[in-house]
């Protein structure tokens, strides 16, 4: 919305992305018209309700759309690489290296029959050429910034072994054996407990800070992204409603679906005697509060 | 650690199977109407005749004390002897298992060979799309899993022994006479087998996991071999006991058709002429085999998906 197109700060431009299912003119698109950057080193955050076309844009943006659903947008250019244009061939070391995806649920996104050393290494040995012993060591180091213990004894163990949390980071490591400049995160705390869930979240920040990989982080919570977020993308009904800075966010939003979500959301400061908003159509007009907007 | 109990577990459970297959089995002979003695005896040998043939044979002896002496001889490797022939029930088998054991192998491999490969297939031709494809492979496998096997085999020998004279109608001294029956017995399992794998293979191409390794751009063959494989190949394996024990089932039967001197067609004159050891000795035998295989099955099964060796103990 504001981005400066010529900034080569920019690390991610989509510009009018919509997404609609194939042969099925009556149904309106999922996703219409969305436009976001990312710059580089940033981490934004995208909310909104269940349904609101979160994972479809980051499917869309990876060229992981299911089959049955199609796409257009002007332009989505990542790292200097066209995704509309390009073909998987041009894009494949591109797309399986610099773009990270960390998904929701960490005990299905491995794969149940094979060890976790042989899903770490075959991005980097097909990728980048390297030998096996290279790869494994790269895999065991990728692991340590993860903080998992015992790396080398990880590797040849099967996914079923570990918990839930040491899933989801070992998955994070994964995606950094390619050294991404994007590290692309749908829900990756909903599958966990509280606890872990802020463990990783503390890791995707940290390996931020140390690796300059930049993040964009769905969720529903957006109290959870305020404490993590550059700038919060909002998403309503497969449009974005609004892109603010989280200084901004906390101020007080503009848009009141923006403010909805924000009272929607329990916190330390909420006062737990008082029901929770909830958003759902007739309890929150959405559209009626935006025409009085 | 935890291969040594997986396979203490499956051993013990083998062993108790084995155990129940020899009770069965020889309950089975004692307890169906009929008298041996007097079958060994003749139609119209004297009561006198018939005692003598009941005490050679130790069927005057107490049932438990029959039992005894039947494993023991199992241990010793002696199944008993014919009735009918006289000669050793093990003689009997040695000589009739070859054409058996040919078909069991020619039909287990074209199971393999053309119901895996299909099933896959046709899970990727559904999930691109091509839906009148998907119509045409439920429809035939459909329809080629629920026809008996007996059917299928008259088919076979009226349509290419008779008919068009392509291949042998009968014998079991040729190869080619073993590819109809092979064929016959194999059609059915093969085309259960594929729309397992697909209904499985469609599972697995939508999984998280897979998507996780499309996110990686590995090659397609690749993605296909290390990703999607192993795990829809874990359908078809723990189908593989209960393939193979319905394969030597219509073996017993497709012997018949194609009059092939095997342990089917012995087994059914056996039975009609009362010929209790051997009956016994294939039954024992079968059962032995499709028990051996199902233990197979799961120790492969343990290790391509290591889980199942949790889950089974
Ligand atoms: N393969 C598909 N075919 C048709 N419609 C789909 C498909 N995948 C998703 N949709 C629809 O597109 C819309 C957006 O889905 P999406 O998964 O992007 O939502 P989301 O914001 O990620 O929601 P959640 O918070 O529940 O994950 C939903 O209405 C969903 O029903
Ligand atoms: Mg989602």
């Amino acid at each position: 919305m504001n981005a400066d197109p010529v900034s080569n700060d920019i690390l991610l431009d989509v510009r009018n992305l919509s997404i609609s299912v194939e042969n099925r003119d009556e149904i309106p698109p999922l996703v219409r018209n969305v436009s976001f950057h990312l710059n580089r080193g940033e981490i934004v955050g995208i909310v909104g309700e269940s349904g609101s076309g979160k994972t479809l844009t980051s499917l869309a943006v990876s060229r992981l759309l299911p089959q049955g659903l199609s796409m257009s947008a002007d332009r989505i250019d990542f790292d200097g690489h066209d995704l509309v244009g390009g073909s998987d061939r041009e894009l494949r070391t591109v797309l399986g290296t610099n773009l990270a995806m960390v998904f929701q649920d960490p005990m299905q996104s491995l794969n149940p029959a094979r060890k976790i050393g042989a899903q770490m290494i075959e991005t980097v040995r097909e990728h980048r050429g390297l030998s096996k012993k290279e790869a494994r060591a790269l895999a065991i180091r990728s692991l340590e910034d993860v903080h998992i213990t015992e790396p080398a004894k990880r590797l040849k163990q099967y996914p079923h072994e570990l918990s839930g949390g040491m899933r989801q980071r070992t998955m994070i490591a994964m995606g950094l054996m390619g050294e991404p400049s994007l590290i692309l995160a749908d829900e990756p705390t909903t599958a966990l407990d509280v606890t872990v869930q802020a463990q990783v979240m503390q890791l995707l920040c940290d390996l931020n800070d140390r690796k300059g990989s930049a993040v964009l982080l769905i969720s529903h919570n957006i109290s959870l992204l305020s404490e993590v977020c550059d700038r919060i993308i909002v998403m309503f009904r497969g449009e974005i409603v609004e892109d603010l800075t989280t200084a901004k966010l906390l101020a007080g939003p503009d848009h009141p679906y923006t403010q909805g979500l924000i009272r929607a959301v329990p916190d330390l400061n909420t006062d737990r005697g008082v029901d929770l908003v909830t958003i759902e159509d007739g309890q929150f007009d959405v559209e009626r509060e935006m025409n009085h907007a | 650690m935890k291969w040594r109990r997986f396979l203490v577990s499956r051993f013990v459970r083998l062993a108790f199977v084995l155990v129940a297959i020899t009770t069965l089995t020889f309950l089975m002979m004692h307890l169906a109407p009929g008298d041996p003695a007097r079958l060994v005896a003749g139609m119209d040998a004297d009561e006198q005749a018939v005692q003598i043939a009941r005490e050679r044979l130790g069927l005057d002896q107490p049932m438990y004390q029959q039992f005894l002496d039947y494993v023991g001889g199992l241990f010793r490797g002696d199944l008993g002897t014919s009735f009918a022939t006289n000669q050793p029930v093990t003689e009997e088998i040695a000589q009739k298992i070859g054409p058996t054991a040919q078909l069991a192998v020619l039909g287990m491999a074209l199971i393999l060979l053309v119901g895996l490969p299909m099933g896959i297939i046709g899970a990727v031709l559904t999930r691109n799309g091509h839906r009148w494809f998907e119509i045409a492979f439920s429809g035939s496998t459909g329809a080629m899993a629920s026809i008996p096997q007996y059917l299928i085999a008259t088919f076979l020998a009226f349509l290419f022994a008779v008919t068009w004279q392509l291949l042998p109608v009968a014998g079991s001294g040729s190869i080619e006479a073993a590819i109809l029956p092979a064929v016959a017995i194999a059609v059915r399992p093969a085309a259960s087998i594929a729309r397992l794998v697909r209904v499985r293979t469609l599972e697995v191409l939508e999984s998280p996991y897979v998507r996780t390794a499309r996110s990686k751009r590995l090659p397609t063959r690749k993605l296909y071999l290390a990703h999607v494989f192993p795990n829809s190949i874990t359908t078809m394996l723990a189908m593989g006991g209960v393939t193979f024990a319905s394969l030597i089932g219509g073996a017993v039967i497709v012997e018949q058709v194609f009059a092939r001197l095997g342990l089917g067609t012995t087994l059914v004159h056996s039975v009609l002429v009362g010929d209790y050891p051997v009956v016994q000795g294939i039954v024992l035998l079968l059962g032995f085999a499709v028990v051996l295989v199902n233990a197979l099955v799961d120790v492969i099964l343990g290790i391509v998906d290591p889980r199942t060796m949790e889950a089974g103990r």
